[in-house]
C-alpha cells in the first residue's frame, strides 16, 4: 500500500482504526521524516471548514509529552491530519501483556500526562479537554516517558465546558455516561457553573448509553463537537441524546482510571461508584488517596485542576505519613532540646546574677565593717542593707551570711556593754587644731584655720562658726552648756550659743585659761610678756599678770604648727596663774600678789610642761630629751610633795577631780594628800599618747592608732581603731570626741548602757570566769576556780563560796537539766563534786577517773557532732555519715554548744581569756559575733560585763534586722535633712 | 551540707544542662539524619525520585 497524499505524503501502513478515523504510518517525502496520517471518519458529514478550525487548534499545540500536529491536507475527499509519529507501543499493549509497571514508574508516567493536561487545559480561551485519556491512548517512548496520543475527539471548551462526543468505558467520567453522582445537599456557593452542569446532567440523567465494545470509544456526531454550547447528541447505541457538559474534571477522571488500571492491572467499573479501592498491597495508601479523590462519582469531589492533582503527586514524598511523622519527631525533638537548652541556661543565667550579687554583697560587707571601724555607723548601716537583697524577685539569691553579720554588727543589737559607740563622723572644713566638749557634753567644738566650728552633739548641727586668730594656738572654752569664751579675731570673747551673741570682747590673745570656778578668764597673746584677767559675768578686766620679760614657747610660723604642750593654767579661784616660757621656766604666778610668786624653774632645759591645780596642789610634768618629771607642789605650803623621773613621756590631766598621770602605757589617778595610785586603765605594751578621764571612764589613745575606753575598775570596755594616731579625745557627760591635726574629721561617740537589757547587776569585783543562769531562771551562778557564787535575779548575793585546791583544778561545768541546775567542778586527781546552783550546797562528790589532759569534749546538735579539743580547732562532723562538714574558730577553746531553732550558738574563750559566742546558720556560717555571751537561757542570749552586769537579748531574725537597719536610715535621713 | 552553695548549683548545673542539650541536640542531629536517609531510600522505592 503506497499512496502519495498531497504530493508530500506517502501513506506505508495503516496503524489503527478508531471511532475518530483512520490512521496512517506515513512520510514526508521531502523531510525524509515518519509522520502519522490521521484520515477524519467525520469527512463527510462535518464541514471542511469546522474540520480546518480543529485542525489549527490543534496545530498550534506543543508540548514534551503531546504529538506535534504539522499539517491538515484534502485528498480524494478525505481529510488527513498530520502529525509527528511517535514510536513505542500504547499502554494497552503492555497491559495486555500483563505486565504491571512499577508504582514510580506509574507515578512518573502520572506527572507528564499531568504535565500535558495542564498544558491542554490552559490553552486559550477556555482550554482543551482531550476526552480520551486511556491507556490506549498512552504512548509509552523508548525512552522510558510517555506521550498522550489521539486527539480525535479533543475539545476546545466553552464557558460552561464541552458536549460530550464519546467515550471510553471504565475510562471515561460518569458524567460522559450522563450518571448523576453530584451530592444533594451541596452548598450553593459552588458556583454557577456547577449549577448549570448540574441541570444538564439532570436532563441527561434520563438517559444511559450502553456501549458494547469496552475498548472502542463511542463517537458522538461531529455537527455537536466544538461549541461551547449544549446541544444535542446521540452515540452509536445511545437515543434521544440532550446536551452534556464535560470539562477539566472529566480528563482527570480518566486520567484516574487509566493510573488505575497501570497500577492494579484492573479496569476500573464504568460505574463510579463500585470502583474498587486500591488496598496496600497493591498500591501505597498515599497513590490510592490520590486515585480515589480523581475517581471521585461527584466530580466536586475530584482534583478541580490538572494542576491541583499534578501537585498531589510532586508533594508524594513531603506529604507521606512517615515523613510528616518525622518532621514532628524533629520539631518535638528540637522544641524539647531547646526548652532543656533555655532551661539550662536560665539557671545558669540566674546562677550568675545571684553569684554576682552574692559577691557584691561580700563586697558590701566588707565596706561596711570599713565604714564601722572608721566610725561610720550610719555609712556601714547603709552599706550592708545595699547586700541585702530586696525580696522583690524570686530569683534573687537569699541574704548571705556575710551581709547578715555586717548588719548585725553595723546595728549592735548584740553589743550590751556599757560602751561608746559610734555615733557619727564630724567632718570639719579643715583638719583641727584642737577640740573642746562642753561639761555636760551637749554641744562640743573643733577649732582649725582661722574658725572655730560649734556643733550640738546630738545631732552634729553645726549651730556657730566663729571667727578666730590666726594660730595654732588659739583656744576655745566652754563656759556651760550655752555660752564659750573663746580667742577671737577681733580679742578674747565670750560668746552666747543659743542668742549666737558676742556678750563681750577683750584684747588681743590667743592662749587662754579659765579658773576652776568658771568665774575668771586668763588671756596671753601669742609672745606676749603679759596675762589679762577678765571676769567672766561681764568681761571686765580685773588684772595683769606680768611675765617680765618672758613669754610662752610660740613656734615661728604658728598658724599651722603646735608648738607643744605648755603650761598656761589657772587654778580653781583664779588667784594663781601658771605658765611655763620659752626658756624652760616655770612659775605659779599670784597675780593679786606678785610677791607671792612662786618660781619652780626660773631658766630650764624642760622644752614641754603639762601642768594643773587640783586644790592646793599644782602638779606638772616636764619633758627634755629622753627624760620626763613629774612634781607634786603644795602651793599653799610651798612644799614639794613629791614627784619622780620617768624614761618614757608622761601624760597628765589635772582638774578638781584629781590628777591623772600616764606613763607608756600605765595611767593612774593619784590621790595628791596621800600619794596613792589607782589603776584607771592598762594598755598592754602600746605607749598611751593622749587620754581623757572622768570619774566613770577613761578615753585613751595610743600610738597603735588605736583608742581604748576602761571602765572605772580600769576594764577595758573597748577598742577602736582609727585610721592614725589621734592627737585629740576628749570624754564628757557620756560622750567622746577623737581626731587628729592631719584629717578634717573628728569621730564622736556615745555612752550606751543598755539599761533595757539589764537582768542583773553583781559586784564587779568578784573574779569569775563564767557567769550561767539557773534552768529556772531563778539564780545566776558566777564561778571560777578560787569558788562561786550565786545571786537572786534582784542583783542580791545568796552565796559566795571558795573551792578547795584551786591549783589542780581541770574544768568546770554548768548543767542544765529538767531536775535543775549544778556547778560540777574536776579536779586532776579524778574528783568531781557538784554544787547546786540554787544553794551553793554540795550535792555530790565522786572520785573518779583522772581526766585527760587535752579537754577533749562533744557536743551535739540534731544533725551534727562537733569535737573540741584544747590544741585542736572544732571539727563538725555529720551525726548520719560521721562526715567532716566544718571546722570552727582556730584560735579559741570551743566551751558550749546550743541549738536554737535552725541556729547554732557556739562559745569560745580566746587566746587572750576573752569571752565570746558567734551565731552560726545551719551551714555553720557565722551570723553574728557575741561578744560577752556567757549563757543561752531559752531563746534569751545572756551578756556577762566585767561592769558588774548580766543582761540579756533575744535572737533578732533577719526580717527584724531588716526593719531596724530600715528604720535606722529613715532616722539618719530625717536628721540629715534637718541639719541641711 | 553541700560544698557548692545553691546559687553554684543554679551556675552550675545550667551549664552542665546546656551542655547536656547541645550534647543529645547532637546525638538527634545523627539519628534523625540517619533516619531521614533511611526514609528516604524506602519513599524513592515506593514513589520514585522526587517530582520537580
Amino acid at each position: 500500500m503506497s499512496q502519495i497524499i498531497a504530493g508530500v505524503y506517502e501513506i506505508q501502513n495503516k496503524i489503527g482504526a478508531g471511532g475518530g478515523g483512520v490512521v496512517y504510518l506515513g512520510r514526508h517525502l521531502r523531510l525524509d521524516k515518519p509522520v502519522v496520517l490521521k484520515a477524519d471518519k467525520r469527512t463527510l458529514a462535518a464541514g471542511i471548514e469546522t474540520l480546518r478550525r480543529e485542525v489549527d487548534m490543534l496545530k498550534g499545540l506543543s508540548q514534551t509529552y503531546i504529538p506535534q500536529v504539522y499539517d491538515f491536507v484534502q485528498e480524494d475527499g478525505v481529510v488527513y491530519t498530520v502529525m509527528d509519529y511517535i514510536e513505542g507501543e500504547s499502554l494497552d499493549k503492555l497491559l495486555a501483556r500483563g505486565q504491571r509497571p512499577a508504582q514510580p514508574e506509574v507515578i512518573r508516567w502520572a506527572d507528564q500526562l499531568l504535565q500535558a493536561l495542564v498544558y491542554l487545559h490552559g490553552q486559550p480561551p477556555y482550554g482543551i479537554l482531550h476526552g480520551d485519556i486511556k491507556p490506549a491512548n498512552i504512548m509509552l517512548r523508548p525512552g522510558g516517558d510517555v506521550c498522550l496520543i489521539d486527539f480525535n475527539i479533543a475539545l476546545a471548551l466553552g464557558e460552561d465546558g464541552a458536549v460530550k462526543v464519546g467515550f471510553s468505558r471504565g475510562y471515561a467520567s460518569p458524567e460522559h455516561y450522563g450518571a448523576d453522582y453530584i451530592r444533594q445537599n451541596r452548598p450553593a456557593a459552588v458556583g454557577q457553573a456547577s449549577s448549570i452542569r448540574t441541570d444538564s446532567r439532570i436532563r441527561k440523567s434520563e438517559e444511559t448509553q450502553t456501549v458494547a465494545d469496552a475498548d472502542k470509544t463511542v463517537t458522538l456526531p461531529a455537527t455537536s463537537r466544538g461549541t461551547g454550547s449544549s446541544v444535542s447528541a446521540s452515540g452509536s447505541t445511545a437515543s434521544k441524546k440532550k446536551g452534556l457538559m464535560l470539562d477539566v474534571r472529566s480528563d482527570i477522571y480518566s486520567l484516574g482510571a487509566t493510573l488505575y488500571h497501570m497500577i492494579s492491572g484492573i479496569r476500573p467499573e464504568q460505574d463510579a461508584r463500585r470502583v474498587k479501592p486500591l488496598g496496600a498491597d497493591i498500591c501505597s495508601p498515599q497513590v490510592w488517596f490520590i486515585l480515589g479523590k480523581a475517581m471521585a462519582p461527584d466530580p466536586e469531589d475530584r482534583y478541580q485542576s490538572a494542576e491541583e492533582m499534578r501537585l498531589a503527586f510532586l508533594q508524594l514524598h513531603r506529604k507521606d505519613k512517615r515523613v510528616i511523622r518525622r518532621k514532628r519527631q524533629i520539631a518535638a525533638a528540637a522544641a524539647s532540646l531547646a526548652a532543656l537548652f533555655l532551661f539550662g541556661g536560665s539557671c545558669s543565667f540566674v546562677g550568675l546574677k545571684q553569684l554576682e550579687q552574692i559577691q557584691t554583697a561580700l563586697a558590701l560587707s566588707e565596706y561596711s565593717a570599713g565604714a564601722l571601724s572608721q566610725g561610720d555607723v550610719t555609712g556601714a548601716v547603709r552599706q550592708a542593707m545595699q547586700g541585702i537583697p530586696d525580696g522583690k524577685s524570686p530569683l534573687e539569691a537569699p541574704a548571705t551570711p556575710q551581709i547578715q553579720k555586717a548588719l548585725t554588727d553595723a546595728l549592735g543589737v548584740y553589743e550590751l556593754s556599757d560602751d561608746f559607740r559610734a555615733l557619727d563622723a564630724v567632718s570639719l572644713p579643715a583638719a583641727p587644731f584642737g577640740i573642746a566638749v562642753s561639761p555636760a557634753g551637749s554641744r562640743f567644738a573643733a577649732v582649725y584655720a582661722y574658725e572655730a566650728a560649734v556643733f550640738e552633739t546630738d545631732t552634729q548641727r553645726e549651730i556657730a562658726r566663729l571667727p578666730i586668730q590666726n594660730s595654732a594656738l588659739a583656744d576655745l572654752i566652754f563656759l556651760d552648756e550655752t555660752r564659750i569664751v573663746y580667742a577671737g579675731e577681733a580679742g578674747v570673747s565670750a560668746y552666747d550659743l543659743d542668742t549666737q551673741s558676742v556678750l563681750w570682747e577683750g584684747d588681743v590673745a590667743t592662749n587662754l585659761s579659765l579658773s576652776g570656778d568658771g568665774e575668771i578668764v586668763a588671756a596671753v597673746d601669742r609672745d606676749a610678756a603679759h596675762a589679762l584677767l577678765y571676769r567672766i559675768s561681764d568681761g571686765e578686766k580685773i588684772g595683769e599678770c606680768s611675765f617680765g620679760d618672758l613669754h610662752l614657747p610660740v613656734a615661728v610660723n604658728d598658724s599651722f604648727a603646735d608648738p607643744g604642750n605648755y603650761v598656761f593654767e589657772l587654778n580653781q579661784d583664779g588667784s594663781l596663774l601658771a605658765v611655763s616660757f620659752q626658756n624652760g621656766g616655770l612659775t605659779v604666778f599670784d597675780w593679786r600678789s606678785p610677791e607671792n610668786d612662786r618660781i619652780l624653774y626660773e631658766e630650764s632645759d624642760y622644752q614641754q610642761f603639762e601642768g594643773g591645780f587640783c586644790g592646793k596642789y599644782f602638779a606638772f610634768t616636764a619633758e627634755k630629751g629622753g627624760e620626763a618629771l613629774f612634781a607634786l607642789i603644795d602651793t599653799e605650803e610651798d612644799v614639794y610633795v613629791g614627784g619622780y623621773e620617768s624614761a618614757d613621756p608622761l601624760l597628765l590631766q589635772v582638774d578638781e577631780t584629781g590628777i591623772c598621770l600616764a606613763d607608756g602605757s600605765l595611767l593612774v589617778r593619784l590621790d595628791p594628800d596621800t600619794m596613792e595610785e589607782r589603776e584607771l586603765a592598762y594598755t598592754g605594751s602600746v605607749p598611751i599618747t593622749a587620754f581623757s578621764a572622768t570619774r566613770e571612764h577613761v578615753l585613751a589613745a595610743t600610738n597603735d592608732g588605736c583608742f581604748s575606753f576602761f571602765d572605772s575598775g580600769a576594764n577595758r570596755m573597748s577598742t577602736e581603731s582609727a585610721a592614725e594616731n589621734c592627737d585629740f579625745v576628749e570624754l564628757e557627760s557620756g560622750y567622746a570626741l577623737v581626731g587628729n591635726r592631719s584629717q578634717p574629721n573628728l569621730r564622736l561617740l556615745q555612752l550606751e548602757d543598755h539599761k533595757e537589757a539589764q537582768l542583773l547587776s553583781y559586784d564587779a569585783r568578784y573574779p569569775h570566769k563564767e557567769a550561767r543562769i539557773s534552768q529556772d531562771g531563778r539564780r545566776a551562778m558566777l564561778f571560777g576556780p578560787q569558788g562561786f557564787c550565786i545571786y537572786d535575779m534582784e542583783g542580791n548575793l545568796l552565796v559566795k563560796e571558795e573551792l578547795p585546791d584551786e591549783a589542780h583544778i581541770y574544768d568546770q561545768q554548768f548543767r542544765k537539766t529538767g531536775e535543775g541546775s549544778w556547778l560540777e567542778v574536776i579536779w586532776y586527781d579524778g574528783t568531781v563534786c557538784c554544787y547546786s546552783a540554787e544553794d551553793g550546797r554540795m550535792i555530790s562528790k565522786e572520785r573518779g577517773q583522772e581526766p585527760e589532759k587535752d579537754l577533749y569534749e562533744e557536743f551535739f546538735t540534731d544533725k551534727y557532732r562537733i569535737e573540741s579539743s584544747l590544741h585542736d580547732a572544732p571539727k563538725v562532723y555529720e551525726r548520719d555519715s560521721d562526715q567532716l562538714v566544718a571546722t570552727l574558730e582556730e584560735d579559741s577553746y570551743l566551751t558550749y554548744v546550743t541549738q536554737v531553732g535552725e541556729s547554732i550558738i557556739t562559745e569560745y574563750i580566746s587566746a587572750a581569756g576573752e569571752r565570746y559566742g558567734l551565731l552560726l546558720d545551719e551551714e555553720f556560717q557565722k551570723l553574728a559575733y557575741l561578744p560577752g555571751l556567757c549563757d543561752v537561757s531559752g531563746d534569751q542570749l545572756v551578756f556577762d560585763y566585767k561592769s558588774g552586769n548580766l543582761r540579756q537579748s533575744r535572737l533578732y531574725s533577719l526580717q527584724e534586722l531588716i526593719a531596724l537597719g530600715e528604720t535606722y536610715l529613715q532616722n539618719s535621713s530625717k536628721e540629715e535633712r534637718r541639719i541641711s | 551540707m553541700s560544698d557548692l552553695s545553691g546559687s553554684q548549683l543554679l551556675f552550675y548545673g545550667g551549664i552542665a544542662v546546656m551542655i547536656l542539650a547541645a550534647m543529645l541536640a547532637g546525638l538527634c542531629a545523627v539519628f534523625f539524619a540517619i533516619q531521614g536517609k533511611r526514609l528516604g531510600k524506602r519513599l524513592e522505592q515506593e514513589y520514585g525520585k522526587p517530582l520537580s
